[in-house]
């Protein structure tokens, strides 16, 4: 991508810097030794001067510029030496108090030039003095300031750079240590910059290796997990760039890109906003353009950062114009641009779209199935599951069907392992109350597509819990007869969430869950329920041998006949009245040998009903003999009147 | 005395409450924290001979000034100081390390009563009530410090892992909406405050003010506006859970890091939907898909825009309506605010980065009608005119080629203006647009000094 160059940087678009004067403004004033009222004037005249210079087209006829001249020849010969910070100005060390904003931004353009001090040496001209100000306003640039004053004819007034004010303060440069600049003692993100360009103002590729020498340095300083620090640590090191000259700027950003595999380089970067980097491109090397690209493709794609994005756009883009401009310019022109119209449509467009109270509800819904989906990817949080469970089960509570049903379907479409969904299913068999069931029975009468149905069809999925716990409580028979019979679809359908109530030890609701799954006429579920027949609770064992019989006739014969000695009555009762459907051909001897030695009445009648229902010629022959016995108790007498009635249902 | 004057001492007491539970009284870092504001204190009193701090309904008054930002920013330390049943402090002298500790340690709750030297009196000095009488925005401006309670008892409720409490979060936006509908420019404006400290919870509070007024613009209903203040306030809300190592690493993320931030929707969205009650649950809606993007190409992926379909058979559009408007004033706000990892960008950079995306990542209609809220110059933002001055604008131009209303801040030399005075102006007076860095001069102070002035 082909750069073109781009419009300089306007010097006040600068940011402020955060500086040295400021610092040392902080000092107790009794520790500072007073300035002398002449270093303040001439600091105000040439504030002066340069306000008019910069709103006037030609200030020789303002009277401001006049008094700035006769402040300036009767302050000359004192030729005072006044330093420049970036935010301000020093004589002899000290701060002179000046709170003008226009002679901070004198200070800081002049710091732009490279500028150390400034001296007025003899009576400017106005032709010398605003000649002067014309090379301070101008554009920083690879010069020397004061030759370009000379060149400008100005001889009255100097521009000293670092080595010079060195020479003329009886110091040396070599003094200095650059090596503790930052990190240590009191230097600011200002005093560095000073240092900065006193040693290499002229050699912005030497400042630059100095910047990122120090920069490195101070940043391994840091704990890597010290993340306030570091951020402190670029923080101030990106205050200082901010306070050199534009060029100097391009030769630190040009080494940083060059550098950009390197973290605190890349840290670096990434700091600065996108129209810095816009309007410094231009001051990288081919080679670094190339990278710095790179770089803003890969951020605008590693952090879907659009103001990375964008920028791309606008270098490709912007031209001759410089970003800033650029940007201003085209927001300007959108809200123009049609604008009243376009602008007038577009919240006409978002009035009329205005979503309503089931869209908002429907929202919730897909962030609730954009959760599920997240977490079908990884793992499936148990609290993200119960949330999921309680806006279902609380719809339900509070009847609103369609919304059980939209909270029910936000799980629809998505793919869930079987430990997500036994999680799943948990949930909301835990959220499951009395009250949730009873609503949830109540819409088992409706049909079709009422609210209601998407629940309907689950429903088997996750009520069996709290209906085996009603069931087991149930006082009214009726009740207990109608739940028994959900329960009883429910095992025919989805017998396996019936089966895991086995190990239920509440008498009640085990009978329950053995009888429906005696009825559900899945085969599978006669071994689990097999050894049930030998519980100790004689229901269970009864409903535990006629499931067996109904689940497994043609292997339930031992059991059945095991079971007619039960000590239970109704174990006993049970197991004849299974035997009678066993299609075992031995069974009729057994029952027969029952018949002959039970002595219990209700037994033998059992086994009498049993033997007229297998219509076998053994059968029906022993019958014939009891029918025809002569009865003296009463108890053989009913036996007898029972093999009669059987032989006659056999005719 | 200006509210930056204010601030290191206000960051210095800050820390060195901070260290003082933290560490303890005697503790080195506790000391230097106390010798920095000895240091700040000593920087106020040599101006101004002796100088109290009054504390009073959450504002801050430096004598007779109220410090409007100042409140704003360390409303935390206020409410500390608040707690501790001090009223004012009054500095006098050179303020000795000492004093401030004994200070801190009051403020800190590890002492009941002030036992150090003279430097520093409690509840001595009081300014006149009628000094600190309200001003037209001080209402607004307490339902904004009011949201940041509320936001921080959020933070430590998520954090707990508790359940949020959002009766409390709609009665705090119902009230900020109250206070923007009836200022609606000195809301924008104040949505202009920043804070490095606590960037979430203001970012949050900033956010929740621009939604609530491009939603007006947008004709959302006022239950509706009640229902998208919360989302907006409580969109971050899900950050709470990521670590502040990563929140606060000032370069590019690791993929481990990137998905820490990536969860943060998910999270928050939960967290309120477990709170939500029926018609509550679009908030978490926001939560949710705030960085989802309006082409579906932010995160987190919404998986039901590939499985869902409206009543004419075509797939809705990724975003929820409220998601769509709400990504507009995060975005906004973020950019023009200084993060760990970069710098603060101008009000017309934030705009044209929203635009450059308008359509892709942002809903262009949202983006048009917030640059037509906000417009070119928004409220808040500074500008130097073509003589010099520095202005900041008070209300946004009502039509592209006039000039926004302005309030003059600097004068021709530059001088800081105390008392900020209305200025009418043209666009062609205007010479640039300043960025956040360059002007030392805080919206919400100005705005409080032309409220009183008014």
């Amino acid at each position: 991508m082909a750069l073109e160059p781009l419009a300089p940087l306007d010097p006040i678009e600068a940011p402020e810097p955060e500086g040295t004067l400021a610092a040392l403004e902080d000092l107790p004033v009794e520790h500072l030794p007073a300035v002398p009222e002449e270093a303040i004037d001439l600091v105000e005249a040439l504030t002066t001067a340069w306000t008019t210079f910069t709103l006037y087209e030609d200030p020789r006829s303002i009277e401001a510029f006049d008094r700035s001249l006769e402040t300036l020849d009767r302050l000359a010969p004192a030729r005072l030496l006044i330093e420049i910070l970036p935010d301000g100005f020093l004589f002899d060390g000290v701060p002179i108090p000046n709170r003008r904003e226009a002679a901070q931004r004198m200070a800081r353009q002049l710091f732009a030039h490279g500028a150390a001090a400034i001296e007025v040496t003899d009576p400017p001209t106005p032709d010398e003095l605003l000649a002067a100000l014309a090379v301070m306003a101008a554009d920083p640039g690879d010069y020397n300031p004061n030759d370009r004053l000379r060149d400008q004819g100005v001889i009255s007034i100097t521009l000293l750079r670092r080595e010079l004010l060195a020479e003329r303060k009886g110091t040396s440069i070599e003094d200095d240590d650059p090596g503790d600049v930052v990190g240590a003692g009191d230097p600011t993100p200002g005093s560095f910059a000073h240092d900065l360009l006193a040693d290499h103002g002229d050699d912005p590729e030497a400042l630059a290796r100095r910047f990122i020498d120090e920069y490195r340095r101070v940043y391994d300083l840091v704990d890597p997990a010290d993340h306030w620090g570091r951020e402190e640590v670029v923080h101030a090191f990106i205050d200082c760039f901010f306070l050199l000259p534009r060029n100097h700027q391009g030769s630190v950003l040009n080494a940083m890109v060059l550098s950009q595999q390197r973290d605190d380089s890349l840290l670096f970067i990434d700091q600065l906003g996108s129209t810095e980097l816009g309007e410094l491109v231009r001051h990288l090397t081919p080679r670094a353009q190339s990278l710095f690209i790179e770089y803003a493709r890969v951020a605008a794609e590693h952090a879907e950062s659009q103001h990375h994005a964008e920028l791309l756009r606008l270098i490709a883009e912007a031209g001759t114009t410089g970003i800033g401009e650029t940007v201003t310019g085209r927001v300007d022109a959108a809200l123009r641009s049609g604008e009243e119209s376009s602008t007038k449509a577009a919240v006409a467009r978002l009035r009329a779209g205005n979503p309503d109270e089931a869209q908002h509800f429907r929202s919730g819904v897909n962030v609730m199935r954009g959760l599920l989906a997240l977490a079908s990817e990884g793992d499936m949080p148990v609290r993200l599951a119960t949330l999921w469970a309680a806006k279902v089960t609380d719809a339900i509570r509070n009847e609103r069907l369609d919304e059980a049903d939209a909270w029910l379907g936000a799980l629809g479409g998505l793919e869930f392992s079987p430990e997500h969904r036994r999680i799943l299913l948990g949930a909301l068999s835990a959220a499951v109350d009395r009250p949730v069931l009873s609503r949830i029975l109540g819409t088992f009468g409706d049909t079709g597509g009422n609210p209601g149905s998407v629940l309907r069809r689950a429903a088997p999925l996750f009520i069996t819990d709290a209906l085996v716990d009603q069931i087991a409580s149930e006082i009214s028979k009726e009740s207990r007869q109608h739940l028994t019979g959900v329960l009883d679809g429910i095992a025919r359908t989805r017998p396996a969430s019936v089966m895991a109530h086995l190990g239920d030890m509440r008498t009640s609701a085990l009978r329950a869950v053995i009888g429906a799954l005696g009825r559900s006429e899945h085969p599978e579920a006669g071994d689990p329920i097999r050894p049930f027949t030998r519980h100790g609770e004689p229901g269970v064992r009864a409903a535990a041998i006629e499931a067996t019989a109904h689940l497994r006739p043609d292997e339930c014969s031992t059991i059945l006949l095991t079971s007619l000695e039960d000590p239970a009555e109704e174990v006993r009762l049970t197991a004849a009245t299974m035997l009678a459907e066993t299609p075992d051909h031995r069974i009729d001897s057994a029952l027969i040998v029952r018949l002959d030695e039970s002595r219990d009445r209700a037994e033998r009648l059992a086994v009498v009903a049993a033997l007229g229902r297998r219509k076998t010629t053994a059968a029906r022959d022993a019958l014939n003999e009891v029918a025809s016995r002569f009865a003296l108790r009463g108890s053989t007498r009913a036996v007898r009147r029972a093999a009669r009635e059987a032989l006659k249902g056999d005719q | 005395m200006s509210d930056q004057s204010v601030t290191p001492l206000m960051t210095a007491l800050r820390r060195a409450a901070s260290y003082a539970r933290l560490y303890g009284p005697s503790h080195a870092l506790t000391a230097t924290a106390c010798a920095e504001a000895a240091d700040s204190a000593n920087g106020l009193t040599r101006s101004d001979g002796e100088t109290i701090m009054t504390v009073r309904d959450d504002s801050l008054f430096l004598d007779r000034r109220l410090l409007a930002t100042t409140s704003l920013e360390f409303n935390g330390l206020l409410k500390a100081v608040q707690a501790a049943d001090i009223d004012s402090i009054a500095f006098s002298g050179t303020v000795d390390p000492t004093d401030i500790a004994a200070l801190v340690a009051v403020i800190g709750g590890l002492s009941d009563s002030y036992e150090g030297g003279g430097s520093i009196s409690i509840n001595s000095r009081m300014i006149e009530a009628a000094d600190m009488a309200p001003s037209a925005t001080s209402a607004l401006r307490r339902s904004y410090t009011t949201s940041l309670d509320l936001l921080r008892h959020v933070g430590s409720t998520v954090r707990a892992g508790e359940r949020l409490d959002l009766d409390a979060t709609s009665a705090t936006v119902s009230d900020l909406l109250a206070q923007a509908l009836s200022q609606p420019t000195a809301a924008l404006l104040l949505a202009s405050v920043k804070s490095h400290h606590e960037y979430t919870y203001y970012h949050s509070v900033n956010t929740c003010i621009l939604s609530l007024s491009l939603g007006r613009l947008a004709g959302v209903s006022d239950d509706d506006l009640l229902l998208l203040g919360m989302g907006a306030l409580l969109h971050d809300i899900g950050k709470i859970e990521v670590s502040t190592g990563v929140l606060s690493h000032p370069g590019r993320l690791s993929p481990e890091q990137w998905a820490e931030i990536r969860r943060h929707p998910q999270v928050g969205a939960q967290a309120i939907l477990e709170a939500a009650g029926s018609g509550q649950e679009v908030t978490a809606t926001v939560a949710f898909e705030h960085h989802a993007r309006f082409d579906g190409s932010g995160y987190p992926r919404l998986v039901y825009h590939e499985h869902t379909h409206d009543e004419h058979g075509s797939p809705p559009g990724p975003q929820h309506f409220f998601s769509r408007l709400v990504a507009v004033a995060d975005t906004y706000d973020a950019m023009t605010t200084r993060r760990s990892y970069r710098r603060a960008e101008p009000p017309s950079r934030a705009l044209h980065v929203l635009l450059s995306a308008a359509g892709t990542s942002y809903d262009p209609d949202f983006t048009l009608a917030f640059m037509h809220m906000m417009g070119l110059y928004p409220p808040g933002s500074f500008l130097r005119l073509n003589d010099g001055r520095v202005v900041m604008v008070t209300d946004p131009a009502p039509d592209p080629d006039e000039a926004p209303t302005v309030a003059v801040v600097a004068d021709i030399a530059g001088r800081r203006i105390e008392t900020p005075e209305p200025l009418e102006i043209v666009r062609t007076d205007i010479a640039a647009q300043l960025s956040p860095n360059e002007v030392d001069v805080e919206p919400a102070e100005v705005l409080e000094l032309l409220a009183t002035a008014a």
